[in-house]
């Protein structure tokens, strides 16, 4: 048996590249400028206008009615640790890493677990609570579940919007790592979608800001993920 | 710089990029496929994808890592509308002249044996699961480094060492430990 040297595979018969076929030739003939992407001013884009989404749906649905009333260091640590999670994520999405064009999936599922982590942590341990005008109720299941309907629609709507606008604008063009790609614009959606709702829920349960609120964020991902692997499968 | 000019509407810059890449794209898709004819129409279909995407390229990128995962994403739906890619007969459809990696003609060997070594380690890669199969490709047949495969597949180098070893035992296994 013939092998490759310093490998033990067996070698391999030379092969004639094709021609450039009827299709692409007919693709090339009408070919015009095309200008490429620029993932850092798409970023700026995409960040610029998440600020009105946010703006709008606080404005639309209310600030939440305790706000002048928690204690502003946490509230600052809390929307930090949201916004840093919007801002990972969609920066993820949108730059690849140096010298390559596609999203890089490891690094997105780490920035999402982590960032899901983190925040259910960040719910657990850092007290949102003005007393009395907080809304409390006590943590059985009924109430718990009472609660969270709403939270967890808004938070999937909000979360699901910007990440969907981005994947049907990019439709066109995006070959590969799209489901990636979809994973990490739902979870910045869902991200977004937390800070809509520290602004918008006046509920101080523990359970409810940990588990609840963080539920945007993977449901968002998971189905902008799916509409991303969907959209664009078989293209 | 090829990609460059290409995306700026020069012909030219696109039939150097085929003819640069083309061959080692093409063996590539060989190796997943098992078929010649199968390979050439999904190189076909990759470079189209890549035409249309074209806009999606980052200047400065280097642009075959990105050209690989467009073929291997090809070949996986083109398997998946087939449900699973099958050799039909590879030692019939492929020369007989061995090459080395680059495609050069192999000096010496034996060729009969070689061709049915070579439809042996076809026939056994195929039985490979996809991510196996490409981890074996890639860097058992191809040559390149693990964290150049790693960035085709968009995983880790440790997955793709993971990968790799799973797939040549698989593949050693399956040729009765001649691999």
């Amino acid at each position: 048996m013939s092998t490759q040297k310093g490998n033990d595979m067996p070698t391999f018969p030379p092969l004639a590249t094709p021609a450039i076929g009827a299709e692409l030739s007919a693709a090339l003939a009408d070919m015009k400028p095309t200008p490429t992407r620029r993932p850092h001013r798409e970023l700026a884009a995409f960040l610029l206008l998440s600020l009105p989404f946010v703006a709008v749906l606080v404005g639309g649905t209310g600030l939440r009615s305790d706000l002048a009333g928690l204690a502003l260091p946490s509230l600052i640590l809390v929307a930090a640790a949201w916004t840093a999670s919007f801002l990972g994520c969609a920066y993820l999405a949108f730059v690849p890493p140096g010298n390559q064009v596609t999203p890089n999936a490891r690094r997105i599922v780490q920035a999402f677990v982590t960032s899901l982590l983190a925040l259910v942590a960040i719910g657990f341990l850092i007290k949102l609570d003005a007393g009395g005008r907080s809304v409390s109720y006590e943590p059985s299941v009924h109430e718990v579940l009472a609660h969270a309907g709403g939270c967890a629609m808004l938070g999937l709507m909000a979360g699901v919007v910007p990440g969907l606008i981005v994947l049907a604008l990019t439709r066109r063009f995006v070959p590969v790592g799209r489901a990636s790609m979809g994973l990490s614009l739902g979870a910045a959606g869902g991200a977004l979608a937390g800070v809509f709702l520290l602004f918008h829920c006046p509920v101080a349960e523990p359970f409810h800001l940990a588990m609840v609120h963080t539920s945007g964020i993977a449901s968002a991902a998971l189905v902008v993920a799916l509409a991303g692997w969907l959209l664009l499968r078989e293209r | 710089m090829l990609m460059k000019r290409y995306c700026e509407g020069d012909r030219r810059a696109f039939e150097e990029l085929y003819a640069a890449t083309a061959p080692a794209l093409l063996r590539y898709l060989v190796r997943l496929s098992g078929q010649l004819s199968t390979a050439e129409d999904l190189l076909q279909q990759s470079f189209l994808k890549l035409h249309r995407a074209r806009a999606s390229y980052i200047e400065g990128a280097a642009p075959l890592p990105w050209m690989y995962t467009i073929a291997h994403r090809t070949f996986l739906d083109q398997a998946r509308k087939n449900k699973r890619s099958k050799v039909v007969d590879v030692g019939g459809e492929l020369p007989e002249q061995a090459a080395d990696l680059q495609g050069k003609p192999h000096e010496g060997g034996d060729a009969h044996d070689n061709s049915e070594e070579l439809h042996r380690t076809m026939e056994a890669l195929q039985s490979l699961p996809p991510s196996q199969r490409q981890a074996v490709v890639l860097i058992k047949l191809d040559g390149k480094t693990m964290q150049e495969a790693a960035q085709i597949a968009g995983t880790s180098t440790g997955a793709m060492k993971v990968r790799a070893h799973r797939g040549y035992e698989a593949l050693r296994k399956s040729l009765g430990g001649k691999a």
